[in-house]
C-alpha cells in the first residue's frame, strides 16, 4: 500500500512536470498546427542554463542558497524565450509566410532540434549532476503548487485578457485574425515565448532535488512524454495538457516503483497502449473539440 | 409510366439541438430534370448530403432506384448510380483531367490487384474502355484539348464542367447539381444550360439541380421543389413556382 | 505483352542501361571493405523510403511510425533465421547450421542457395509486416486522420519497439547480428529495389493507385466518384508496409541494429528522406536516400572534414535540413520525376523543345 502511495506521490510530481511541458506543446500546436519537434530541445537547454549558472553560483556569495536557484531559473527562462523567438524568427515564420505545407514545417522543426541537440551535445557529451537544493518532500510541493498557478494564469490569460483572446482567435483562423487587426506574428511568438518558458520551468523543477542528466534529458529522457500528454488531453485545451501530464506522470511512477515485477521495462508500452486507445475512442484527445468537414 | 430513380421520404435532420430539414420528401423519375430552390441557408445541400449518403438522416428513409439506401456509405451509392458536384468545387487538383474523370470510372472495374501489377490483358481491356468513355464524355463538355492538363490549371468555368464530367462517368441514373452556376457570368450560365441539356438527353440521366440562378432554374427544370428554414413549402412547374406566394414570401420576406 | 509495346522506348533502354552499370558496381564492389556496406545501405534505406511515400506522398496521410514496421520485418527475419539454424541443428543432427552455410557463403560470395534463403525469409517476413500493417491501418485509418494519425502510428511503433526491447531472443537492448551466420549482397538488394520500383510504378498506375490519388487530393470528393475511401486508405498503408517489412528483413542480413533505433529515430529519418527528396516522387526518395547515406557513412568520416562536425554530425544536418525546407520546400525534385530527358539534352541541343514534349508523353 506504501509502495503505491509512494507511486502516486512521484506521479503527482511528475505529472506536474509533464503538464507544463505539456502545455507547450498544446499551445504551439494550438495556434499554428505544427508539432514543435524543437520543444524537447528548449526543455534541454534549460536544464543546461540552469546547471552552469547554479554551478558558478554556487561559488560565489549566494552560496547554496535559494537566491542561487531563482536566479538560475530567471536565466534559464530568459535563455530559452530568446532561443524560441530566433528560431520563430528565422525557421517558422518564413515558411508560414510561403504558406508551406505542414510537412514542411514539421521537418524544419526537426531540423532546429538537431542543430540544438547537435550543439548541446558538442557543449557537453557526459553525465551532469544538479546541485540538490531541496529534498524530494518540498520539490513534489512545489512541483504541484507552481502548476496549478500556472495553469491559473494562463486560464486567465487565454480567457480573460486582449492578448489571450486575440490568441485564441488566430488558432481558430489566422486569416480571419489578420484582417481583424491582430499582429499575429506577434501573437505566435508570445506562444512560443511562453511554451519555452514554461518548458525551462518545467526542467528547473524535475532537476532541483539533484536529478543527473545529460544533453538527451530533453530528447530521449523526458522524450516525448509531454507531447503525448498533451494529445490525450486535447491538443489545444489548457486543462487538457494537465490531465494528460498527471496521467502519464502516475503510469509511469508506478510501474518505476513496482520494477520488481518486471513493470518497468513495459512502461512505453503501457503509456502508449493506453495512449492509442484513448485516441481510437477519443479522436481528438480527452478534452478537444471534434471538428467535422463541411461539404 | 417512367420508373422512379430516386426517392426521399420524410427525411429529418439534427444537428445539435436545430432541426435543419423536417420532413422533407422528393420522388424523381427517369430522365427527370428537376430543381431545388430555397434561401440561403434553408437546408439544400444537407438535402443533397443526405441524398448522397455523406449525412445519415435522423428519420425517413432514401431509396435509390427501388432500393433502400439510407444507411449506405456515399461510394456504395454511386454503384447504384447516383452521382453529385459540389457546391464549391472539389476536383482532384494534382491529377490529369482525363485521370479526374477515370476515377470515376472506377466502379465498372473489376480488375484485381494481380490484375493491376503485372498488367494482364483484362487490366488493358477496362483501362482502355475507361479512357475512351472517359474522352467522349470531355468532348462533349468541351474539355478534350484540356485532358492532361492538371486540373487546378483549368479556367473557373472548366472546373465546374470537369466536375460534372466526373460525375457523369460512373454513368449515373441520376446526376445531382450543387449550384452549378455559383460565380459565373450570365454567359457562362446561358452556356451552363445548354451543356444540361445537352448532357441529358446525351447520357440519358435524371437530374437534380439546386441553383440560386432563377433564370437557369426557371429555364430547364421541368419542375421544382422549394424549401425554407428545411421545411418544402411549394412544388410545382417554374410558372406555378413563379405565381406561389409563400415562395415570394420566403424569398423577399413579409 | 502489349506493356511492352506501349512503353517509351529511350527511357526504357536509358534505364536498363542504368540498372546495368549498378549491377556492375554491385558485383565488383565487393572487392572494396567499404563500398559494399553504403551501397547496401542505398538500397535499403530506397525501399524503406519508397515505402513511406505510399502513404505519406502518394496518399496524403502522415506517419510518424514508419519506423515500428521496418522493425517488425527485421524482427521477423531475426527470427525465422534463428529457427530455421534451430531447425537443422535438431534435424541433422552432427551437422549444423553455420556448416551447411560455410557450403552456402563459400569464399565470401553468396552461393544460389543462399540468395534462396533470404529471398524466402525476406518474402514471410513482408507478408507478416504486412497483414500487422493491415490491422493497424483497419483499426486507425478509419477513425482517425491528420496528424493525429501521425502520433498514433508513432505510439504504435514505438509499443512494438518496446515489446522487441523486452525479449533476450532478439537481443535485447542491443539488436542480435545474424549477419555472422548469412548475409546478403548489394546485388541482392539491388535486385529487390528494382522489382519494388517497378511494382510501384504499375501498382500506381492501375485504379488503385488513382484511387489513392484521388483520396490524397480530396476524400469527400473521391467517396462521391465511388471510391471505397476506407478500403483505399487500408490498401495503400498494407501496401506500404509489406514494402517495410522488405526493407526491415534485408537490413537484417547487413547488420545487426538494435530494436531501439527503430523508434522515432529511423521513423524521423524516412520522413526526412521523402520530404527531401520530393513527397510522392519515387525517384526523388531514391536520390534523397544517397544522399543521406553518402552524408552519414562517407562524409562524415572523411579525414578532410573539420573534427567538430565529424564528431557532431547532427548539426550539419540539421542545419541543411532548414535550409532546404526553407529554400526548397518541396524537396529535391519536388513533385516531378527523375528522367532521362536531361542526358539527352546534353546531346540535343537544337531539337530541346521537341525532346521535352515527347517526354512528357
Amino acid at each position: 500500500m506504501n509502495t503505491l502511495l509512494e507511486g502516486l506521490k512521484q506521479g503527482l510530481e511528475l505529472g506536474s512536470i509533464f503538464a507544463l511541458m505539456a502545455l507547450g506543446y498544446s499551445m504551439v500546436y494550438g495556434i499554428v498546427k505544427m508539432i514543435n519537434f524543437a520543444h524537447s530541445e528548449f526543455i534541454t537547454i534549460g536544464g543546461f542554463l540552469a546547471y552552469f549558472i547554479t554551478e558558478s553560483l554556487l561559488k560565489s556569495t549566494f552560496g547554496n542558497s535559494i537566491w542561487s536557484l531563482l536566479i538560475a531559473l530567471v536565466a534559464a527562462i530568459i535563455v530559452c524565450v530568446i532561443v524560441a523567438i530566433i528560431t520563430e524568427r528565422f525557421a517558422y515564420r518564413p515558411l508560414r509566410k510561403k504558406g508551406s505545407s505542414r510537412i514542411t514545417a514539421l521537418i524544419t522543426a526537426i531540423g532546429v532540434s538537431y542543430i540544438f541537440s547537435g550543439i548541446m551535445n558538442a557543449i557537453e557529451p557526459e553525465q551532469l549532476q544538479f546541485h540538490k537544493f531541496v529534498d524530494k518532500n518540498t520539490s513534489f510541493y512545489i512541483a504541484i503548487i507552481t502548476t496549478a498557478v500556472l495553469l491559473a494564469l494562463l486560464t486567465f490569460f487565454v480567457k480573460k485578457t486582449k492578448i489571450g483572446i486575440a490568441m485564441r482567435a488566430v488558432s481558430e483562423n489566422e486569416q480571419a485574425a489578420k484582417l481583424m487587426g491582430i499582429n499575429n506574428n506577434f501573437i505566435i511568438a508570445l506562444t512560443f515565448m511562453i511554451g519555452s518558458a514554461l518548458a525551462a520551468i518545467g526542467v528547473v523543477i524535475y532537476l532541483l532535488d539533484g536529478e543527473c542528466f545529460t544533453f538527451e534529458i530533453g530528447s530521449v529522457t523526458i522524450g516525448l512524454y509531454p507531447f503525448v500528454a498533451a494529445v490525450i488531453g486535447g491538443i489545444g485545451s489548457l486543462p487538457g495538457a494537465v490531465i494528460g501530464g498527471f496521467l502519464i506522470g502516475i503510469i509511469r511512477a508506478i510501474t518505476q516503483v513496482y520494477s520488481n515485477i518486471g513493470l518497468s521495462s513495459w512502461v512505453d508500452t503501457i503509456i502508449y497502449g493506453i495512449f492509442v486507445i484513448i485516441l481510437l475512442f477519443k479522436p481528438s484527445g480527452l478534452l478537444g473539440k471534434d471538428v467535422r468537414e463541411k461539404v | 409510366m417512367a420508373n422512379t430513380v430516386l426517392k426521399a421520404n420524410n427525411i429529418s435532420i439534427v444537428f445539435g439541438g436545430l432541426k435543419a430539414v423536417d420532413n422533407f420528401s422528393i420522388e424523381i423519375k427517369e430522365g427527370e430534370l428537376v430543381g431545388l430552390i430555397g434561401p440561403n441557408g434553408a437546408g439544400k445541400t444537407t438535402v443533397f448530403n443526405m441524398l448522397t449518403g455523406v449525412y445519415v438522416p435522423t428519420s425517413g428513409t432514401v431509396e435509390l432506384c427501388g432500393k433502400d439506401v439510407t444507411k449506405l456509405n456515399p461510394h456504395k451509392r454511386v454503384e447504384l448510380g447516383i452521382s453529385r458536384t459540389f457546391q464549391n468545387i472539389r476536383l482532384f487538383k494534382r491529377m490529369s483531367v482525363l485521370e479526374n474523370v477515370k476515377v470515376s470510372s472506377n466502379i465498372h472495374m473489376n480488375y484485381s490487384v494481380f490484375d493491376g501489377i503485372f498488367k494482364t490483358k483484362k487490366y488493358y481491356e477496362q483501362e482502355d474502355l475507361a479512357t475512351e468513355e472517359a474522352m467522349e464524355i470531355l468532348k462533349v463538355l468541351g474539355l478534350e484539348e484540356y485532358i492532361n492538363e492538371e486540373a487546378q490549371n483549368l479556367p473557373y468555368g472548366k472546373q465546374r464542367k470537369l466536375e460534372i464530367a466526373r460525375a457523369l462517368a460512373s454513368r449515373p441514373a441520376i446526376l445531382c447539381l450543387d449550384e452549378p452556376a455559383a460565380g459565373m457570368n450570365p454567359t457562362e450560365t446561358e452556356e451552363l444550360m445548354e451543356t444540361i441539356k445537352i448532357v441529358r438527353e446525351k447520357f440519358n440521366t435524371a437530374i437534380l439541380l439546386i441553383e440560386h440562378d432563377m433564370k437557369l432554374v426557371m429555364g430547364i427544370c421541368e419542375w421544382i421543389k422549394v424549401i425554407s428554414f428545411g421545411k418544402e413549402i411549394a412544388t410545382g412547374t417554374p410558372v406555378e413556382i413563379r405565381n406561389n406566394k409563400e415562395v415570394i414570401t420566403a424569398y423577399l420576406g413579409e | 505483352m502489349i506493356w511492352f509495346k506501349r512503353m517509351n522506348k529511350r527511357n526504357l533502354i536509358s534505364t536498363v542501361v542504368g540498372v546495368l552499370v549498378l549491377t556492375l558496381i554491385s558485383i565488383f564492389s565487393t572487392k572494396s571493405y567499404e563500398l559494399p556496406k553504403i551501397l547496401n545501405l542505398i538500397f535499403i534505406y530506397s525501399i524503406s523510403a519508397l515505402a513511406l511515400n505510399i502513404v505519406c506522398g502518394c496518399l496524403g496521410e502522415f506517419v510518424l511510425g514508419h519506423g515500428g514496421f521496418i522493425l517488425i520485418g527485421y524482427t521477423t527475419a531475426v527470427i525465422l533465421m534463428q529457427q530455421i539454424s534451430k531447425l537443422f541443428t535438431k534435424s541433422m543432427g552432427k551437422v549444423y547450421f553455420k556448416e551447411i552455410l560455410v557450403y552456402v557463403v563459400r569464399g565470401g560470395e553468396l552461393h544460389p542457395m543462399g540468395y534462396v534463403f533470404i529471398i524466402l525469409t525476406v518474402i514471410v517476413a513482408a507478408l507478416i509486416t504486412a497483414i500487422i500493417g493491415f490491422v493497424v491501418g483497419l483499426i486507425a485509418l478509419g477513425r482517425l486522420k491528420g496528424d493525429y494519425l501521425a502520433i498514433v502510428t508513432l505510439g504504435i511503433s514505438l509499443i512494438f519497439v518496446n515489446v522487441c526491447k523486452n525479449f533476450d531472443s532478439l537481443g535485447g537492448g542491443t539488436g542480435i547480428s545474424i549477419t555472422t551466420t548469412i548475409s546478403s549482397t548489394p546485388l541482392l538488394n539491388l535486385a529487390f529495389l528494382v522489382a519494388i520500383l517497378i511494382l510501384i510504378l504499375t501498382f500506381m498506375g492501375s485504379r488503385f493507385g488513382r484511387n489513392i490519388l484521388a483520396c490524397r487530393d480530396d476524400n469527400i470528393a473521391a467517396e462521391a466518384c465511388g471510391v471505397p475511401v476506407n478500403k483505399t486508405k487500408v490498401i495503400a498503408f498494407t501496401f506500404s508496409s509489406l514494402l517495410a517489412g522488405i526493407g526491415g528483413a534485408l537490413l537484417a542480413f547487413v547488420q545487426p541494429q538494435a530494436p531501439t533505433a527503430f523508434g522515432q529515430d529511423m521513423s524521423i529519418l524516412f520522413l526526412i528522406i521523402i520530404v527531401l527528396g520530393g513527397l510522392g516522387s519515387l525517384t526523388g526518395s531514391i536520390i534523397a536516400a544517397i544522399l543521406i547515406v553518402l552524408y552519414e557513412n562517407w562524409f562524415c568520416v572523411q579525414s578532410w572534414v573539420p573534427e567538430f562536425f565529424a564528431n557532431n554530425p547532427k548539426i550539419i544536418y540539421g542545419i541543411i535540413l532548414v535550409l532546404i525546407m526553407l529554400f526548397r520546400s518541396s524537396g529535391i525534385l519536388g513533385k516531378n520525376e527523375f528522367t532521362w530527358n536531361w542526358f539527352y539534352k546534353l546531346f540535343k541541343k537544337k531539337d530541346n523543345k521537341k525532346e521535352t514534349l515527347e517526354g512528357d508523353k
